[in-house]
């Protein structure tokens, strides 16, 4: 198993998807149908989402799990910049949203300047101002506060020595020149500011509103839809925002007049209700993936496949080869197990072709212009001859044991059973080492105790490789406890080519560093993760948004009568 | 797990003239077509499990080789074919999501299953008979002592424990590990009632006699005490056995029972549970089985109990 999709911090956030080869394969995904998000159902009706615990934060800046922070910037706060609302690829096209454009640069990305539009609105209908964008990201350095994405903490000048705004006053380097400007000064030049301005830290609070901890109960609005009543762990209703102004938002569509989130379910249950499709569940979604065991029952009957959606996010599953001890320091063996391992056998387990597309490489193929990488050219099945002679070649020829660790669920004994099945062909001894899921990312991010072999997965924050292959391969940022280069591959070259690529930031030096990493082999990659959802038969405008692990988009969701 | 209704403190009578107590009850055993039913299924599996390497070759299919082709990859690989994939080849259907043949699994399951169950009761009742006779005969501080331990082992929520202390105990063979938990809870039972028979029969009269006539205590104990328990342990012995099966089968269920890849009944019910309302097919087989064996070891002890029971000797 990798880091469970829904949680932001760490391994396995989310970014932007290739959607083209997810509608074509196995012919599951129904994106295409009635999710081009632009005309298809009427105003009106009350919309329920249905999820199995509370959302840990709706407080704008530390909302940093994916479909939380596609929840809450689709329905209740606007940022300065956000993706369009497309299925695939034109999904992760960066829009203005409260801003004019999507951010200018004089310097080469090192001060961006953002003009709002007019006529934009709180709840209150008192206008939202730049000032208040800039006490929103200046929240986000409060210590009270740490949960969010730490992108302008550590990319703003001056960043590193301010509080916040409770105790440090406020920040030079973001100004605001007249009540319609805002200007970002930056430490180092970046052009993926404009995509970094999507995140809700970019949302705008009102100084005269803010409560400090207790604005998690009680965001104040600035999107189509304001909070009515809040229940944690049971409910979240949310009804229209009168003074949110269509005319100003080219991306949401406010459709439903009301919005239910019932919270504190079993997901089976919740698989259950919308297979079933009866009375209210009919305009009912799931918040987040369907339960695998849910899966068979949902695709072995066509009226209920029709509302199954499947779309590529922007996250990759691991098998992750710990370099620092034997077997795996040797190059030759971890290559030979590019060969060995079973990657259809380790998909069905998890879920089937439905949830996800066999990885070539690591980058999920969206980050690299929709183009996929293919490395090592092995079958989905592995190719055993193969991954033999290379162990012959590095010695290894008879074989070897070691441990995989994998989570203590069946799914995860599964997709554990699928690997050691695939070693096993070529002599390798597979002992599993199931882990409950809560302490799994303690376990294998003790780099004394990790294990030879980890499951291991990572989805990016923004369509960009920058959020991707550093966190996960760079060497520099191996830490002894809840290390995220969890294969512990350590190489200076290469460190300093992730970095060049980091600085030079365009998609062919990204693709050479991922064929480069491919080809020391610190990882085997599975799977390019899909998020299986469902959706009651009188739901409109459903599809999967790439940019949120392809979760629903909240800003096309409605529902007929 | 409950003790079966062997009451404490029964009094095993010295046998009738003539006939041989075992004989007797032999001979009671063969006119029970319950036994021999019990019986019957008791050997079928036993010989299943014995034979699995060669069942599995007459097949073909290893129990952990994968066969994608009979699965369905879309559907998360549910099996293909009518009944979760039976066919001539597959006997009894192959298991979603990875194709391993149910059949090859059931007999290997089987071996472990059986093993666990009969090791562990093994282990259970050697360790209660010792400690039971040694309370029952020496009686005292001793007997206090050992009769403490049975009740606070046996005041334990046994399968929350069982699952604690497996969880933490240190890598190793987790059959053998299996084997000493379920021992270890199993123990009180059997001590309880051989301690009971033990205060009887020390002052019963041929143990008087024995002793009258300068016999070592050791000697009482294992000429004069022991063969009178033989009847209670075995009839005890042979209801535990599908008790621990049923142990075992909940432990795996559980996740905590054997490792992967290895099958067991319990095992293969906890994968069955996901795939329930696809595949019943693979839900059924390990079901079918332990219920078979769990009934035929319970009709089995039922019929060892009337048949060794003096008092049923008018019956």
């Amino acid at each position: 198993m990798t880091r469970p999709l829904g949680r932001a911090r760490g391994p396995l956030r989310t970014t932007a998807a290739l959607s083209l080869s997810l509608v074509l394969a196995g012919g599951l995904a129904s994106c295409g149908s009635d999710g081009d998000g632009s005309s298809s159902g009427a105003a009106g009706g009350t919309l329920t989402v249905l999820y199995t615990q509370d959302v840990a934060h709706l407080d704008p800046q530390r909302n940093y799990v994916m479909f939380a922070m596609d929840f809450g910037v689709r329905l209740l706060y606007r940022t300065l910049t956000t993706y369009a609302a497309k299925p695939g690829q034109p999904g992760t096209e960066i829009v203005p949203d409260l801003a004019e454009d999507a951010g200018k640069t004089s310097d080469g990305g090192q001060t961006w300047t953002f003009r709002l539009k007019q006529g934009l609105k709180y709840e209150d209908g008192t206008p939202i101002t730049s000032q208040d964008v800039k006490y929103g990201v200046e929240r986000s350095f409060a210590p009270d506060l740490p949960e969010g994405p730490g992108y302008a903490r550590t990319m703003l000048a001056g960043g590193d020595k301010y509080k916040g705004p409770y105790k440090g006053g406020s920040l030079a380097s973001i100004e605001t020149p007249d009540a319609r400007t805002v200007v970002f000064h930056l430490k180092e030049p970046s052009m993926d500011w404009p995509k970094i301005a999507t995140l809700p830290t970019f949302a705008p609070v009102p100084k005269a509103k803010d409560t400090g901890v207790n604005y998690d109960k009680r965001p104040f609005s600035s999107g189509p839809y304001k909070v009515e009543s809040y229940d944690r762990g049971r409910r979240l209703v949310l009804v229209r925002n009168p003074h949110w102004d269509k005319a100003t938002d080219t991306v949401r569509q406010g459709k439903p007049d009301r919005i239910v989130l019932e919270e504190g379910l079993a997901q089976t249950a919740i698989d259950q209700r919308l297979i079933a499709d009866q009375g209210a569940d009919k305009r009912a979604v799931t918040l987040y993936s369907v339960a695998a065991a849910s899966m068979p029952r949902i695709l072995t009957r066509a009226d209920v496949k029709k509302r199954f959606i499947s779309a590529t996010s922007l996250c990759t599953r691991f098998l992750a080869m710990n370099t620092s001890k034997p077997p795996f320091d040797d190059p030759r063996v971890r290559q030979a197990m590019q060969y060995a391992v079973d990657k259809e056998a380790y998909r069905t387990a998890h879920g089937g072709s439905g949830v996800g597309e066999l990885a070539g490489s690591y980058l999920p193929p969206t980050m690299t212009g929709g183009k996929a990488l293919d490395v090592y050219h092995a079958p989905p099945n592995g190719d055993p001859a193969r991954a033999k002679q290379l162990l012959t070649a590095a010695g290894k020829g008879g074989g070897f044991s070691i441990t995989l660790t994998t989570t203590s669920t069946e799914q995860g004994k599964a997709e554990g059973e699928a690997v050691q099945q695939g070693l096993a062909r070529v002599g390798v001894k597979v002992r599993l080492n199931p882990v409950a899921k809560s302490v799994y990312y303690d376990a294998i991010g003790d780099i004394k105790k990790e294990d030879e072999l980890v499951f291991y997965g990572w989805c990016a924050d923004f369509p960009s490789a920058s959020s991707f292959i550093p966190p996960v391969f760079d060497g520099r940022n191996i830490t002894p406890k809840g290390n995220t280069v969890v294969s512990q591959y350590d190489d200076r070259a290469l460190n300093d080519a992730i970095g060049a690529a980091v600085k030079g930031g365009d998609t062919a030096a990204w693709q050479a560093v991922d064929q480069r990493i491919m080809q020391a082999s610190p990882m085997v990659p599975l799977i390019h993760d899909k998020l299986p959802l469902l959706r009651g038969s009188k739901v409109t405008g459903a599809f999967g948004h790439p940019i949120w692990e392809g979760e629903f988009d909240f800003a096309t969701l409605g529902v007929s009568e | 797990m409950s003790a079966p209704s062997l009451a404490e403190g029964r009094a095993a009578t010295p046998p009738p003239l003539g006939r041989s107590p075992w004989r007797t009850a032999a001979r009671r055993l063969r006119r029970d077509p319950a036994a021999l039913i019990g019986l019957g299924i008791v050997l079928l599996f036993v010989l299943m499990a014995l034979t699995a390497p060669v069942l599995t070759a007459l097949n073909g299919h290893g129990p952990n080789e994968f066969h994608p082709e009979k699965i369905d990859k879309a559907l998360a690989g549910a099996p293909k074919g009518a009944l979760g994939g039976v066919d001539g080849d597959f006997w009894l259907g192959v298991e979603p999501g990875t194709g391993r043949d149910v059949f090859s699994r059931m007999v290997h399951g089987a071996r472990i299953s059986l093993l666990i169950s009969v090791l562990a009761t093994g282990v259970a009742t050697a360790a209660g008979t010792a400690l039971g006779l040694l309370a029952g005969f020496s009686g005292g501080r001793l007997d206090a002592l050992i009769s403490r331990v049975m009740d606070l082992v046996l005041s334990f929520p046994q399968l929350i424990f069982m699952i604690a202390l497996v969880s933490v105990l240190p890598e190793g063979n987790r059959t053998l590990e299996l084997v000493f938990v379920m021992g270890f809870f199993g123990w009180p039972y059997v001590g309880r009632i051989v301690r009971g028979q033990a205060l009887v029969l020390r002052s019963r009269e041929f143990v008087e006699a024995a002793r009258a006539a300068g016999m070592t205590r050791a000697r009482i104990l294992f000429r004069e005490v022991l063969p009178n328990l033989l009847a209670p342990i075995l009839v005890y012995a042979t209801l535990t056995v599908p008790i621990n099966i049923g142990t075992e089968a909940a432990l795996s269920f559980l996740g905590i029972g054997v490792r992967p890849p290895d099958s067991s009944w319990g095992q293969m019910m906890a994968t069955a549970m996901t795939w329930y309302q696809v595949d019943p097919m693979f839900f059924v087989v390990p079901g079918v089985c332990l219920l078979l064996t769990v009934l035929a070891f319970t009709l089995l002890g039922d019929a060892f109990r009337d048949a060794l029971d003096p008092r049923s000797a008018t019956r």
